[in-house]
């Protein structure tokens, strides 16, 4: 762990739409948290808010899709996009979230906003973590 | 579990004199004879990181629990109703110890440490400490500390079963009523969203309400309940969990 995250830094992560799998992008993103210097009660904020953003997205989606998680280090902070890779027949809807979610959300998160599926990638959410 | 002929009557016979008599010494011999029954169950349970002493102890507090409030009149087995209520025993205890999870013991030690680490760091810090910080105290890396939180969460709660409603039952919906306000957009929402609360446990549900609504801290949450920050963290992961089941 020599070199520590500089702005702009880019990660990717690809799960299949499996609920249990949503353990990964946790851990990612509690780990990336932690390395930006976040206090852990952030951390948890951090992760609660992702979890509830990817939740929204795997619980409707078959089995056959694919959750595209993108991190972007920002300055103190970092967002994270995820967006559905529909798999066979499965919907490319737009995913409402619920009025619960976005109260959680809005404690949780500097910001949110929805991204509407576009060009074959299915529906999607971006969010900003507070700056640490 | 086959039961031989002759085992299977000696139950029934048990039974019969226990409903007959509803003495202390018929449930005593009732409860010795499903004894075999409560530790079959709490063996099924005995891979998640608890001493099987202590999960057959809690299933033998579910079969006593079934002993009483069984009823002949309804027609259902005994053995039935014995592993339901024992069952249910078994994993309410798993929820509120919080260990859902199939964590590794390893893990939920230093989860404990961790917990116990994040208050005494936040007194002498004056602030929450960070993930390296209480890496270096527990004396393991950062990703440890991560793991065993990612461990101690209990997201996998729901998977158990539904959580027992507020024992307060209607009142604490109408409570909740009251508790969600005009923030939200539309009477049906509201009463869906209290609805949804009303099947929280009453802590939890002011725990929800104190960090959604009233955009407390963990750390104020945790002074005002006088438990710890972890514990607060840990029951609002799981609340949420809660929630999105029921929504679902």
């Amino acid at each position: 762990m020599a070199k520590r995250e500089g702005a702009g830094d880019e990660i990717r992560l690809e799960v299949p739409t499996s609920p249990d799998l949503l353990r990964l992008v946790r851990v990612v993103a509690s780990g990336l948290a932690s390395r930006l210097g976040f206090p852990i009660d952030a951390v948890e904020d951090v992760r609660l808010a992702v979890d509830e953003l990817c939740w929204t997205l795997v619980a409707p989606a078959g089995p056959t899709s694919t959750l595209a998680v993108r991190f972007v280090i920002l300055d103190g902070a970092f967002s994270v996009e995820a967006r559905l890779q529909p798999g066979p027949g499965a919907e490319v809807d737009g995913v409402p979230l619920s009025a619960l979610s976005e109260r959680i959300l809005n404690t949780l998160v500097e910001e949110y906003s929805q991204l509407q599926p576009a060009g074959g990638q299915g529906a999607g959410f971006r969010m900003r973590t507070k700056t640490s | 579990m086959a039961l031989d002929a002759a085992r299977r009557e000696e139950l029934r016979r048990l039974l019969d004199e226990y409903v007959e008599s509803r003495s202390d010494t018929d449930a005593a011999r009732l409860i010795e004879g499903h004894l075999p029954l409560a530790r079959h169950l709490a063996r099924r349970f005995s891979d998640r990181g608890q001493p099987l002493d202590d999960l057959v102890q809690v299933a033998s507090i579910g079969l006593l629990k079934a002993v009483e409030r069984f009823d002949a009149e309804r027609g259902v087995e005994f053995a039935t109703y014995a592993a339901h209520t024992i069952l249910g025993e078994l994993k309410r205890h798993f929820r509120d110890a919080g260990w859902a999870v199939r964590a590794p013991r390893r893990l939920q030690e230093l989860y404990l440490e961790v917990t116990r680490l994040v208050d005494e760091l936040s007194q002498s810090l004056g602030r929450s400490p960070t993930v390296a910080e209480l890496a270096g105290s527990a004396g393991v890396t950062e990703e440890e500390v991560l793991e065993a939180l990612e461990a101690g969460q209990a997201y996998r709660s729901s998977s158990l079963d539904a959580p027992a409603p507020g024992a307060d039952g209607e009142a604490s919906v109408a409570a909740s009523l009251g508790e969600i306000d005009s923030a939200m957009a539309t009477a049906e929402q509201r009463a869906e969203l209290a609805g949804l609360l009303g099947g929280l446990a009453a802590r939890e549900r002011r725990i929800v309400h104190l960090r959604f609504w009233e955009d407390r801290t963990q750390a104020e949450i945790a002074a005002e309940l006088g438990i710890s920050q972890m514990h607060v963290s840990r029951l609002l992961a799981k609340s949420l969990a809660t929630l999105r089941e029921a929504s679902s």
